[in-house]
C-alpha cells in the first residue's frame, strides 16, 4: 500500500509531455534571398544605394529599402520563376529574372515545413541600366546569413 | 487378506477423521481475464479524427503476479495549423501486473503496478502543411495542400510502459480497470523528411521529450481456470 503511494507520487511529479506545440521566433525558417551590393570599379568594395523599389512584376507589393548595400527578398514558394524589378530614384530599373527549384523541409510539428532553394540561374533583363554584372555566390539557399548573390554596379 | 483390508479402511476412517477436525485450507482463484478498453469505442464515437479499439488480456501465475497484454487498433488525424497528417496502425503490448493489495478471502481485487513492452506497426499520410515563413512580402498562401497524399508506409516504433492502476469486480466476474501510463519510447523508425508523431498504442509523441501519459478503462470478464 506504502509503496502504491510512492509510485502515484512519482507518476505525478514527473515532467511528461513538454509542450512542443510551440513555433518560436528563434526556429528555422524559409530563408530569403540575400544580395550585396558591391562597387562595380572595386569589386571587393561594397557600396549602397540611397534609395530602392524593389517590386515583382506580377505582383503589387513593393519593397522600399533606404541607404543599404543588403537585399534581402523572400523567394515566392508556389512558383519557380521571380521577375524582380530594381528600380532606383532616377528612374532607372533594371530586371532580373530569377529560375530556381523549390524543396520543402520538415521542421517540427509546431513550425511545420520551410522551403530551401536551388537558383538554376538569374538572368538581367537586357536593357541593364544601373546593374553592371552580378555574380551568383552560392546557388544552394538554405540558410540567409550570408548573401547569396552579389550585384555590381 | 481380510485383515489388510480392515486395516486399509480403518487407515481412511482415520485420515477421514483428521481431515474433518481441522480448518479447510483456503485456496484461492486462478483465472484468466479477457476485456476491452472502453475509451476507445467512446472516443471513436465522440471525435471524428479518431478511431481506435483494444482489446486486453490478463493472466494470474502466482499470488501477486499476473501476466498481461493489449493489442489494438488507432486511426488518428490531425488537422493544425501546420500540418494535416493521419497515422493508422496496429499495436501489441505484454508486460506483467503486480497487485499490491491484500484482499480480503474470496475478492480478487487489485491494486496494481507492472509494465509493459509495447511495439507498433504503423503508417503516416501527410495530407498538407504549411511553410513557415516569416516575410510576407508576396502575400502568398503559405499552405500547400497535397493532391497526392505522401504516404510513409511501413513504420514501427518501440516503447514501454510503467503502470499504475486499479481492478474492481463490479459484478460476479466481470471487472472494471482504470490504469495510468507513463510511456517512455526507445525508438520509432526514422521518417524521411518527416516525422512519428503519433504512434497507435503509444499516443502522441513529443518532440521535446519521449515521454509520454496513456490512460485505459477497461471492462473486463473473468474465467476461473483452477484454484490453488
Amino acid at each position: 500500500m506504502y509503496k502504491f503511494r510512492y509510485l502515484l507520487l512519482i507518476l505525478l511529479l514527473h515532467p511528461s509531455c513538454e509542450p512542443d506545440d510551440v513555433c518560436n521566433i528563434e526556429n528555422p525558417s524559409t530563408p530569403q534571398l540575400v544580395f550585396r551590393l558591391y562597387d562595380a570599379n572595386q569589386p571587393s568594395q561594397l557600396k549602397s544605394v540611397d534609395t530602392l523599389r524593389v517590386k515583382d512584376t506580377e505582383n503589387e507589393s513593393v519593397l522600399q529599402l533606404i541607404n543599404t548595400d543588403s537585399i534581402a527578398i523572400p523567394f515566392q514558394i508556389n512558383t519557380n520563376k521571380m521577375n524582380l524589378d530594381f528600380t532606383t530614384p532616377a528612374g532607372m530599373s533594371d530586371e532580373l529574372l530569377i529560375d530556381y527549384q523549390t524543396q520543402d523541409m520538415y521542421l517540427s510539428r509546431a513550425c511545420g515545413f520551410q522551403s530551401t532553394f536551388y537558383i538554376n540561374e538569374i538572368e538581367i533583363d537586357s536593357n541593364q541600366s544601373w546593374i553592371n554584372t552580378i555574380e551568383i555566390v552560392t546557388n544552394e539557399v538554405i540558410v540567409d546569413t550570408l548573401a547569396h548573390v552579389k550585384i555590381y554596379h | 487378506m481380510l485383515k489388510s483390508i480392515t486395516s486399509c479402511f480403518l487407515f481412511i476412517v482415520v485420515c477421514f477423521g483428521y481431515a474433518q477436525d481441522s480448518i479447510p485450507k483456503y485456496t484461492e482463484r486462478y483465472s484468466i481475464r479477457f476485456g476491452i478498453d472502453m475509451s476507445k469505442p467512446i472516443r471513436s464515437m465522440i471525435e471524428n479524427d479518431y478511431k481506435g479499439l483494444e482489446l486486453t488480456a490478463d493472466y494470474r501465475i502466482t499470488k501477486k503476479l499476473y501476466l498481461a497484454a493489449e493489442v489494438g487498433m488507432e486511426d488518428k488525424s490531425v488537422v493544425s495549423e501546420t500540418l494535416d497528417f493521419q497515422t493508422s496502425g496496429e499495436y501489441i503490448k505484454l508486460g506483467v501486473d503486480f497487485n499490491l493489495f491484500n484482499n480480503w478471502e474470496g475478492m480478487e481485487n487489485m491494486l496494481l503496478t507492472g509494465f509493459r513492452f509495447g511495439t507498433s506497426t504503423h503508417s503516416q499520410q501527410l495530407n498538407g502543411y504549411a511553410v513557415r515563413q516569416l516575410d510576407h512580402l508576396w502575400a502568398e498562401d503559405l499552405y500547400k495542400s497535397l493532391d497526392q497524399p505522401q504516404l510513409f508506409d511501413d513504420l514501427s516504433a518501440t516503447w514501454i510502459e510503467i503502470i499504475a492502476g486499479v481492478k474492481t469486480e463490479l459484478l460476479n466476474n466481470l471487472y472494471m480497470g482504470i490504469s495510468v501510463r507513463m510511456n517512455y519510447l526507445m525508438n520509432d523508425k526514422e521518417v524521411t523528411n518527416f516525422s512519428n508523431l503519433y504512434i497507435p498504442g503509444y499516443h502522441r509523441v513529443s518532440e521535446a521529450s519521449p515521454w509520454c501519459v496513456g490512460l485505459n478503462y477497461t471492462m473486463m470478464y473473468q474465467f476461473p481456470l483452477y484454484r490453488k
